[in-house]
């Protein structure tokens, strides 16, 4: 076969008195290894002889010595042991190579000398022998049965590497599947949507998914050095450290809740947390899995409508206007804008204007209410509250710079109450702008989007709805009670001439005709006094009337050419008895005539109003009548010493219905001035009021002489002359 | 023999009207009462306050009147306990005003009779 011993693993060069290595040739998997043990070189060649054959390689020693040197350093598949040897004998060696953990179970084969009594026997068995070769050695017999150990060892060995095989090969499949999952859990955790990370037991964070850096504005690595706490808005770190403590101590498995985060830039993010403990193998709390969801903008949406629906409530609870803003200002800052500005502006009202102003912050309530007196004092309020358009500015401190015209102090006063973005509506009704609201930021971290300008607008409009129902309310319920007053004083001026009329005629009545024939004077006089009476009743009605054809503008002037000094002096005439009773000297000053062309039955109605106002509210102080002329006019003026008139009122009495004084103490319409006015209006004149409460009033009327526009001028109401305020 | 002199009942007539005081007072004069008339609020004061020992036996009171009203007047006469035994009666345009501590409401315009039987059930006969 041209096979070369010397090649094929097999041969080694022996040399005396050493420990052979195989040296440098390559070992096939199957080789196996032979050690052979004799003290006697020509046994080991003998046996060299034997063995030799491919795939073996044949390690030989001379002593026990040797034989464990080898051992050490090899794996035999068979040892070959001379029993008889110098030193350390056959057993010996075979007991020490047992006491070795991997060559234990090495086949030895005992080589002996033929009549070897069976104590040897026995003690090589004893020794873990597994057989024993009988010398002289039968070359087939040791071929025969080293081969079998040599195939055990082979055999063995192959199953040992299969085996290996095997569990390598699982180990890689474990590992790869370690490794696909790990990374569909990188993966997982990397893409959620929701916010997961892990926490230290004192919250310091150990991972961070993205989506919670998003959340809460910090970079991994910026987060990694901080703690859940020190992104935790202040309110709730109590509940916060609550709910974990229940965790650790086990009494809960998660939990679950709203909280708010403040985003590095400031602004607060609210989510809905979910956090449960990782234990380790012992049960001991070893960290926190966090998964937060971002609800902030859920959570706006619940306030948008809080603000609508407390709003709603608010306005349909309360008809005050002051009460009213002031409500809605603080629900304003419960929860949607830091501060808010309300302004309104009803200029029929008494006050015109009204500003409420709410801040989150209750320290900083003093600087609030300073800022509405600047407001309320500032010359452009008005400017400020009839701005009509809708939006959101960026910064508030710009706008007001701009537009609400602040001394440095001001300015001051509003960058302490905070700059930054805020929500600027009118309050307006259809096309009516009666106010503004200001729904402002104190940072630039908090910001409003079309969302919320859509929600401040809606409320805008029904603040303006709700004020302006309260105020219409108010009115209708004024007008009511004008009306009930005005139909009680009307009743009390009709009876009152009416009583004496109704006692004179019932003593008439009781007399015998024969009594009243005997003293004609006596019943003239009562008929006389009866007559004024009716004559009272007449004007009153009259003035009724009057005022009735005036609102629908069917009374007209009758002119002609008339002395005013003469209606004068008729007049006064006519209040002779009147003074008298009142005890009210009445001096009369006269020019020569005053001649004009003028109705003279309503000049005469004027000067009667004005005069017997001037007896009514004069408390018995003298009055003073002055009638004179220039070219182009007359003028009338009548000066009374009695109780004055409120300067708020001056305008107030020329109106219908309208009185200055308490209906406890004075009858009277409060028609009088009213149609005094529409007749002077109508000749072109004037008629104004100078007076002092306490000190007196005086009237003066101006009639120019002629208008050719005079003519059939009728006199018309206004609609002003309906308001009750 | 001591002559018995009636004694005549004394009344206060508060009422602005001159014409409604001038007839109510020829009315009352005609039946022997002594009236004093007031034509305000504040006559009728001063002179209740003039001698507070010997007030009117009655006090006919108008409530409208101006500047110290007859709301007035009868508060005063409730708060003096020297005259608050004087019984008064309100003349008044309407019905709804009864203050409380009138002894009599006339509503205006008032029947003469309802007067008069006013006047004798509560002056002291």
């Amino acid at each position: 076969m041209g096979w070369d011993p010397g090649r094929a693993g097999g041969v080694q060069a022996v040399h005396p008195g050493a420990a052979t290595v195989a040296r440098g040739a390559m070992i096939p998997d199957d080789s196996a290894k032979i050690l052979v043990v004799d003290d006697h070189d020509e046994n080991i060649l003998a046996l060299e002889g034997m063995l030799t054959q491919p795939g073996v390689e044949i390690l030989a020693a001379r002593s026990g010595a040797d034989a464990l040197r080898l051992v050490l350093r090899h794996d035999f598949a068979v040892i070959l042991m001379d029993v008889l040897m110098p030193t350390m004998d056959g057993f010996e060696t075979a007991s020490l190579i047992r006491t070795r953990d991997a060559s234990r179970h090495t086949p030895i084969i005992f080589l002996t000398a033929a009549g070897s009594d069976v104590d040897m026997v026995y003690r090589g068995y004893a020794v873990g022998a597994v057989d024993y070769l009988i010398k002289p050695l039968n070359g087939d017999i040791v071929k025969a049965k080293v081969s079998v150990f040599v195939d055990l060892f082979r055999k063995t060995r192959r199953i040992r590497r299969q085996e290996e095989a095997l569990r390598a090969a699982e180990r890689e499949r474990g590992q790869a599947a370690l490794q696909e999952s790990d990374a569909l859990y990188e993966a997982s955790f990397n893409a959620a949507a929701v916010g997961i990370a892990h926490t230290a037991l004192d919250g310091t964070w150990l991972r961070i998914n993205p989506r919670f850096c998003q959340i809460i504005g910090y970079s991994r690595q910026e987060a990694l050095g901080l703690r859940s706490q020190d992104m935790t808005h202040p309110g709730d770190l109590i509940e916060d450290e609550r709910g974990l403590g229940q965790l650790k101590a086990g009494d809960i498995d998660t939990y679950h809740g709203e909280k708010r985060y403040l985003h590095k830039d400031g602004h607060t993010v609210w989510v809905d947390l979910t956090v449960s403990l990782l234990r380790d193998a012992s049960g001991s709390p070893k960290h926190f899995v966090k998964v937060a969801e971002d609800v902030t903008e859920r959570k706006r949406d619940q306030d948008r409508q809080r603000l609508l629906a407390g709003a709603s409530q608010i306005l349909l609870r309360s008809l005050d206007r002051r009460t009213t803003m002031e409500d809605i200002a603080q629900l304003a800052i419960t929860s949607f804008c830091d501060w808010c500005v309300i302004g309104t502006m009803t200029p029929d009202d008494e006050p015109a204007y009204e500003v409420s102003i709410a801040h989150c912050h209750p320290s900083l309530s003093p600087l609030a209410k300073e800022m509405r007196q600047r407001l309320l004092g500032s010359s452009s309020l008005g400017d400020i509250l009839g701005r009509n358009k809708p939006e959101i500015v960026a910064d508030l401190c710009d706008l007001a710079a701009e537009s609400w015209r602040l001394d440095p102090g001001g300015r001051e006063v509003l960058q302490r109450l905070g700059c930054g973005p805020a929500i600027v509506v009118p309050l307006s009704i259809r096309d009516h702008t009666s106010g503004q609201i200001i729904l402002a930021s104190a940072t630039p971290a908090r910001s409003f989007g079309p969302r919320d300008l859509e929600t401040a607008l809606e409320l805008g409009h029904r603040v303006a709805l709700g004020v302006e129902n309260a105020r219409l309310y108010q009115q209708a319920q004024e007008a009511v009670r004008v009306r009930d007053e005005f139909l009680s004083i009307a009743s009390h001026e009709l009876r009152t001439p009416l009583t004496p009329l109704q006692i004179h005629f019932q003593r008439l009545l009781r007399r015998r005709p024969d009594d009243l024939l005997t003293a004609p004077d006596q019943l003239r006089r009562v008929l006389e006094r009866c007559e004024r009476q009716v004559r009272r009743l007449e004007a009153l009605v009259d003035n009724l009337l009057d005022v009735s054809r005036i609102s629908s503008g069917r009374l007209s002037l009758q002119t002609e050419t008339v002395d005013l000094a003469e209606i004068v002096r008729d007049v006064c005439g006519r209040f002779a008895e009147e003074l008298t009773a009142a005890e009210c000297p009445l001096s009369l000053r006269v020019e020569s005539s005053v001649i004009g062309r003028w109705d003279k039955l309503r000049l005469e109605q004027v000067v009667t109003n004005i005069l017997s106002n001037a007896i009514k509210y004069g408390g018995g102080k003298p009055i003073e009548v002055t009638v004179e002329g220039t070219p182009g006019t007359g003028r009338l003026t009548v000066q009374d010493h009695g109780i004055g008139i409120n300067s708020r009122d001056l305008n107030r009495i020329f109106r219908r219905f309208q009185r200055a004084v308490s209906f406890r103490s004075y009858g009277g319409l409060g028609l009088g001035l009213y149609i005094t006015r529409q007749v002077v209006d109508a000749h072109a004149g004037s008629i104004r009021v100078e007076s002092k409460p306490g000190v007196g009033s005086a009237f003066v009327v101006e009639l120019p002489r002629s208008t050719s526009m005079l003519l059939g001028r009728a006199m018309r109401s206004s609609a002003s002359d309906w308001n009750t305020s | 023999m001591a002559s018995w002199k009636m004694r005549t009942s004394t009344i206060l007539l508060a009422e602005d009207d001159l014409e409604i005081r001038d007839i109510v007072q020829e009315i009352l004069e005609e039946r022997g009462y002594d009236v004093i008339p007031a034509r305000t609020g504040k006559q009728a004061i001063d002179f209740l306050c003039l001698d507070p020992r010997s007030p009117p036996d009655l006090v006919i009171l108008d409530l409208m009147m101006p500047i110290v009203t007859g709301w007035q007047v009868l508060e005063t006469i409730q708060n003096d306990p020297a005259l608050a035994k004087v019984p008064v009666v309100v003349m008044t345009a309407t019905n709804q005003d009864r203050p409380t501590g009138a002894a009599a409401f006339l509503h205006k315009p008032f029947q003469i009779d309802a007067l008069l039987e006013a006047i004798r059930r509560l002056s002291p006969s």
